[in-house]
C-alpha cells in the first residue's frame, strides 16, 4: 500500500533539472539519471522478459534510446515515466523475439533454470538462516515468475507495474498510454488469473 | 450480491479503493460465504507472494556500458563533425570551394591560352638549331580558332587536303612541270598575292570563305621558318604596305613565301582576281637577289647585319632547294647600298635587275647559293 501513496505524492519532475542539462548535452548529466533509474528499469525488463542478461541489454538499449531522443521529450509526464514507458515497449519487443527465436529452436531446457540461477545470484543476503526456507522461498519465487510469465502480455505488464513495482494507477496509464479504468479492469483480471494458475501449480497457497 | 460479483469486486477491496457501502456488502457476504473467504485469503496470499519477489541489482558495469555506448556515440558524432569542420567550422567547405575555384581556373585559364598557342608562337619560341626543320605557317583562319584550318595546317607539309593541293596547282600556271616542292612554294606564291596589299581582315574573310566553300586552308611553302623576335615587321608589312610602321600581326607575312620563284625579276604583287578594292594601292615591288658564299650562316648574318645597318628589316629566312632565302623589307633608295655589301660577302647575281621606277619599300629576296 505505502508503495501505491508514494507513487501518487509524486507530482513535480524531480528530473527536470538534470534533463535540461542533458538536453544541452552534458553527458555527466545524464549519467546521474543512468544511476538513479537503472535497477527499477532493470526490475521491470527482468520481470518481463524473465532474463536477467537480456533484462540488461533492455536496459542498455533504452537508456541510450532515451539520451538519443531526449532532445524530443517535451516534459509532459514526468522523465521517470517516459523510462519506464520506453523500457516496458523494448521489454515487449525483446520478449516477442525470444519467444519466436525459442518457437524456432524447440523448447529450452535451460530458459525457467537461467532465470533462476540469476535470481538466486542476486538475491541479497537473506535475514533467514534456514537454507531449506531460503530454498523453499526461491521455488516460491520460481513458481510465481513462471505463472507471471505464462499471463499474456497485458496482464503481465499491469501485474508487474502494479503489484510489483508499485505505480499509481494514473503513472500506469502514462506509462502504457492506457485509460486508468483499463488499466483496474486489466489488473483484477490478471490477479484473478494469476491465483489460479498459482494455486494450480502449488497446490495450497 | 451473488459471489461472483462479489469476488469481482476483490481486487479492489484490497486496495481499499472500494466505497464503504460496498465493503460492507463484501464484508457481511463474507462472513456467511466460506468459499468467497477462501478466495479472497489466496488472492491476497497470491499478492504478497508477488510483492514479495525480490527485486534485482543491476551489475556493476551496467552504467559503465550505457555511458561508455553513449560517449562513444558522441565523440563518433563529434569526430565527424570535428573532421569535417574543425577548427575553423569551415574547413571542409572552404577546401572543396577552394578547390573547385582552382580547377575552374586553371580549366578556364587553360582554354583561353589554348588560341594562343598556335604554330606561330610555337615557331617564334624555337630555338634557332630548329629551324632546318620543315614547318607550317600557321594562316588567319587559325588565329579565328576554327578547328579545321588549325587542323590542318598542323598535320605538317603532307597535311594538304588534295583539293586545295590542286587549287594551288592551278594558280599557279606560271609554274608548270616542277617538282612537288616547287608546286608548293608557287601555291604559296599564289597565296602571296592574294594577301598582299590587303588588309587583314580581307585576307581572312576570303579564307574564311574558302572554307566555307569546302576549299580548305591551302598548304603553305615548306620549310618554312619565321624568325623569332620579328613580328612586328611581319605586321608592317601585312597591313600597311606603303608606310613602313611596326605592327603585330604575323599572319599575312607567312603568305609572303616564294614570291618571285628563282627568276632574277621585279614583279608587282597585287590581287589575283579577288575584290579588288585595293589593286594598285597598296602593293608592294619585289626583287631577288642571288648571293654565292661560300658559308651560310656568314652570309646569312652578314646580310641581316646589312639589311639593318641600311634601316630594313628582315621578314623572315627559308630554306629551299638547300639553298638559304633571306627575306627581307628595305627602302628601295637603299637597294644599290645592298647590293654593295652583298658584293663585300660574295658574288652577288642580279640577272638584270633594274631599280628603275621603284617606290617605297621594296621586298628583297636574297637566296645565298653554296660555292659548288
Amino acid at each position: 500500500m505505502s508503495n501505491y501513496i508514494k507513487g501518487k505524492e509524486r507530482t513535480a519532475d524531480e528530473d527536470a533539472e538534470i534533463v535540461s542539462l542533458c538536453k544541452k548535452g552534458d553527458v555527466d548529466a545524464f549519467e546521474v539519471l543512468v544511476r538513479k533509474h537503472q535497477k527499477r528499469l532493470l526490475n521491470i525488463a527482468y520481470r518481463m522478459v524473465s532474463n536477467y542478461e537480456e533484462a540488461c541489454e533492455v536496459v542498455q538499449d533504452a537508456f541510450f534510446s532515451a539520451y538519443r531522443d531526449i532532445k524530443n521529450f517535451e516534459g509532459r509526464a514526468k522523465f521517470s515515466t517516459w523510462l519506464y514507458t520506453i523500457v516496458v515497449n523494448l521489454s515487449r519487443n525483446r520478449l516477442k523475439q525470444l519467444n519466436i527465436r525459442s518457437q524456432r529452436e524447440g523448447p529450452s531446457f535451460d530458459d525457467s533454470v537461467s532465470a533462476g540461477d540469476s535470481e538466486i545470484t542476486l538475491e541479497p543476503v537473506s535475514n533467514e538462516p534456514s537454507v531449506l526456507e531460503r530454498l523453499e522461498r526461491r521455488d516460491v519465487q520460481l513458481r510465481v515468475q513462471e505463472c507471471i510469465n505464462s499471463l499474456d502480455s497485458e496482464s503481465k505488464e499491469v501485474v508487474i507495474l502494479r503489484d510489483i513495482q508499485g505505480f499509481s494507477y494514473d503513472e500506469i496509464s502514462d506509462i502504457l498510454k492506457i485509460a486508468e479504468g483499463t488499466v483496474k479492469s486489466r489488473l483484477f483480471r490478471a490477479r484473478e488469473e494469476l491465483k489460479n494458475r498459482l494455486k494450480k501449480m502449488v497446490g495450497e497457497l | 450480491m451473488e459471489c461472483g460479483e462479489i469476488r469481482e469486486k476483490f481486487s479492489a477491496y484490497i486496495e481499499g479503493i472500494i466505497s464503504l457501502e460496498e465493503q460492507s456488502v463484501i464484508d457481511e457476504h463474507l462472513k456467511s460465504c466460506r468459499e468467497c473467504s477462501e478466495s479472497l485469503a489466496d488472492l491476497r496470499k497470491t499478492l504478497e507472494h508477488v510483492k514479495n519477489l525480490e527485486d534485482v541489482d543491476p551489475p556493476q558495469w551496467l552504467t559503465q556500458k550505457i555511458m561508455t555506448r553513449i560517449k562513444a556515440k558522441e565523440r563518433a558524432k563529434k569526430g565527424i563533425l570535428g573532421r569535417l569542420f574543425y577548427p575553423l567550422h569551415v574547413k571542409l567547405p572552404m577546401e572543396v570551394a577552394a578547390t573547385l575555384v582552382i580547377a575552374v581556373t586553371a580549366f578556364y585559364i587553360s582554354k583561353s591560352m589554348q588560341p594562343g598557342i598556335d604554330l606561330e608562337t610555337y615557331k617564334l619560341a624555337k630555338a634557332p638549331s630548329e629551324r632546318t626543320e620543315p614547318q607550317v605557317p600557321t594562316s588567319p583562319t587559325s588565329r579565328k580558332g576554327g578547328e579545321g584550318g588549325f587542323g590542318v595546317e598542323t598535320r605538317g607539309k603532307e597535311a594538304v587536303v588534295g583539293k586545295d593541293e590542286d587549287m594551288s596547282r592551278k594558280q599557279s600556271p606560271e609554274i608548270g612541270g616542277s617538282t612537288s616542292i616547287k608546286e608548293r612554294e608557287e601555291s604559296a606564291s599564289q597565296e602571296l598575292r592574294q594577301g598582299y596589299g590587303r588588309r587583314e581582315f580581307s585576307f581572312e574573310k576570303e579564307k574564311a570563305s574558302a572554307i566555307a566553300e569546302g576549299k580548305g586552308v591551302p598548304a603553305k611553302p615548306m620549310e618554312q621558318e619565321v624568325i623569332s623576335g620579328r613580328p612586328s615587321a611581319i605586321k608592317k608589312f601585312a597591313e600597311a604596305p606603303k608606310v613602313p610602321a611596326p605592327a603585330e600581326k604575323r599572319d599575312v607575312m607567312k603568305a609572303s613565301g616564294d614570291v618571285l620563284g628563282n627568276k632574277s625579276k621585279t614583279e608587282i604583287l597585287a590581287h589575283d582576281g579577288v575584290a579588288g578594292e585595293d589593286m594598285g594601292k597598296k602593293d608592294i615591288e619585289s626583287i631577288t637577289l642571288g648571293l654565292v658564299a661560300k658559308d651560310y650562316e656568314t652570309a646569312e648574318k652578314n646580310i641581316t647585319d646589312s639589311i639593318r645597318l641600311l634601316g630594313g628589316k628582315i621578314i623572315k629566312f627559308e630554306i629551299s632547294d638547300g639553298n638559304r632565302i633571306v627575306f627581307a623589307e628595305l627602302n628601295h633608295g637603299k637597294l644599290g647600298e645592298l647590293i654593295g655589301k652583298l658584293r663585300l660577302i660574295g658574288e652577288v647575281k642580279k640577272d638584270g635587275l633594274s631599280l628603275e621606277g621603284m617606290e617605297g619599300d621594296v621586298v628583297v629576296r636574297i637566296e645565298i647559293v653554296g660555292v659548288k
